[in-house]
């Protein structure tokens, strides 16, 4: 057997495909799913070959020729069914439905790109993390204790200070952390520590200010929802409406502290191209789990509501079209 | 409507069904490797993707310009499912017809002096 018979796609990869070839008709699925997938492997194992970015290449040339071909397979395949008229090509079910996913898509990928679109990712874009999950209680707790006493100081040049000295003694504390491949120590930008007291939300960052942010906070849920959680990863940070993280922070973990006290560290972090490439193509189908089941879930993106409202708009007037025409 | 009277339609042909046919006319070949025939001939400008391939042999095969092939790779070396695909006589004579059409168009390039264009035609069709 041929050795390159080894080289098999990524498993995600190998599913996505396996979903495209079933937006084809189904006549013409059955007589070439077999070769197209082999055609799909031997592509996979020259792309490997070329040393270029998987996910750059299935995006570019997979996703394009599928795009493509599927709505030519299914013009051609209605057209034979119902004959040349336009809009009873378009009324067709199938079509419509490919039609409506990739609408939903197109908006989310714009919102997407609006949200990414912010100076704050683009500086983040190089940052390698590697220790910011060991940032432990005890250096959340020494940094909200040196900063409140600093509130206490009445001399507003003195109190400016001993702030910028509780950044400084907190980012020696912290850990390293590299950036743009040169290892640096400090602070960084994009790391907030929010502390829940009762009901009130205080926010420190950086500079060593400490700052109430009640209003910009809702009760981040502890629950941890797995794989569900990691796709609409970016709606974990909505809680925390607080300066930049709305924009681009995935993650925060939650700290047990003592007195009923919760903190958390909100983290942007850069999008992964992984998950980048799953909310592109599934989010329009967990969207349509999140309405039914939770809509709260997605209030903080008026674009995919408006977006996905016109596709299933679209979807109910073409599917009732080809209802009424098959009646006739 | 008889395959000859549909295939007619054909010409002038797709960039697409002129490569494959004329990859298929050299030698029998797979789908991977119709695609890569493709790419080399058209110089990287004519790139098909597993789908678009596939469409256009459907239609080829609908129409009778190819025809799958008994051949089968030897299961030692290559992926024996895989599907081999010949051209047909109509498939030649529309591939003929084609050439000969590059051919006048060529000629009366010629005969008009279009230095510029011939240049460029030699290069694209010789």
């Amino acid at each position: 057997m041929n050795s390159s018979h080894n080289s098999w796609p990524p498993k995600i990869l190998l599913w996505l495909y396996s979903f495209f070839l079933y937006l084809y008709p189904q006549e013409f699925r059955k007589e070439y799913r077999q070769q197209m997938f082999i055609v799909f492997n031997d592509l996979y194992k020259q792309h490997k070959i070329q040393k270029r970015n998987t996910y750059v290449w299935f995006i570019k040339e997979i996703c394009a020729d599928t795009l493509i071909s599927v709505v030519q397979q299914q013009i051609h395949t209605t057209r034979i069914a119902f004959g040349r008229s336009i809009l009873n090509t378009l009324a067709a079910a199938m079509l419509t439905f490919v039609v409506s996913i990739f609408l939903m898509s197109v908006g989310i990928s714009v919102y997407t790109d609006i949200a990414q679109g912010g100076s704050t990712q683009s500086r983040l874009q190089s940052f390698t993390y590697r220790h910011s999950d060991t940032i432990i209680e005890g250096v959340f707790k020494e940094a909200y204790k040196q900063a409140a006493a600093c509130e206490n100081i009445s001399d507003m040049k003195l109190q400016n200070r001993c702030q910028e000295d509780v950044g400084t003694h907190i980012a020696h504390i912290l850990p390293e952390e590299e950036l743009m491949g040169i290892k640096q120590t400090g602070w960084p930008t994009d790391l907030f520590f929010v502390k829940k007291s009762g009901a009130n939300y205080s926010m420190l960052r950086w500079d060593g200010k400490i700052t109430d942010v009640s209003s910009a906070v809702n009760e981040p849920p502890i629950i941890n929802h797995g794989f569900f959680n990691k796709l609409t990863s970016k709606d974990t940070c909505s809680y925390f409406h607080v300066a930049d993280a709305y924009n681009s922070c995935e993650t925060y973990t939650a700290i047990s502290l003592p007195n009923n006290e919760t903190g958390y560290l909100v983290r942007m972090v850069p999008k992964k191209p992984f998950n980048y490439i799953v909310l592109r193509l599934l989010q329009p189908l967990l969207f349509l789990l999140v309405v039914l089941f939770n809509p709260s879930e997605l209030g903080f993106a008026p674009e995919i509501y408006i977006i996905s409202v016109i596709g299933y708009i679209l979807f109910l007037i073409l599917a009732t079209r080809y209802m009424l025409g098959r009646q006739k | 409507m008889s395959k000859s009277t549909r295939a007619n339609h054909y010409i002038p042909l797709s960039p697409s069904i002129f490569y494959i046919l004329l990859s298929l006319s050299i030698k029998e070949r797979h789908g991977y490797d119709i695609m890569k025939q493709v790419k080399k001939e058209s110089g990287g400008k004519v790139a098909l993707g597993p789908g678009t391939l596939y469409g256009s042999i459907k239609k080829m095969l609908t129409d009778g310009l190819i025809t799958e092939s008994d051949e089968r790779p030897d299961p030692a070396l290559d992926d024996n499912r895989r599907r081999y695909y010949k051209i047909t006589k109509l498939g030649s004579k529309m591939l003929s017809t084609e050439l000969q059409r590059f051919e006048e168009a060529l000629k009366t390039a010629k005969n008009n002096k279009i230095h510029i264009a011939l240049t460029s035609i030699k290069l694209t069709v010789v």
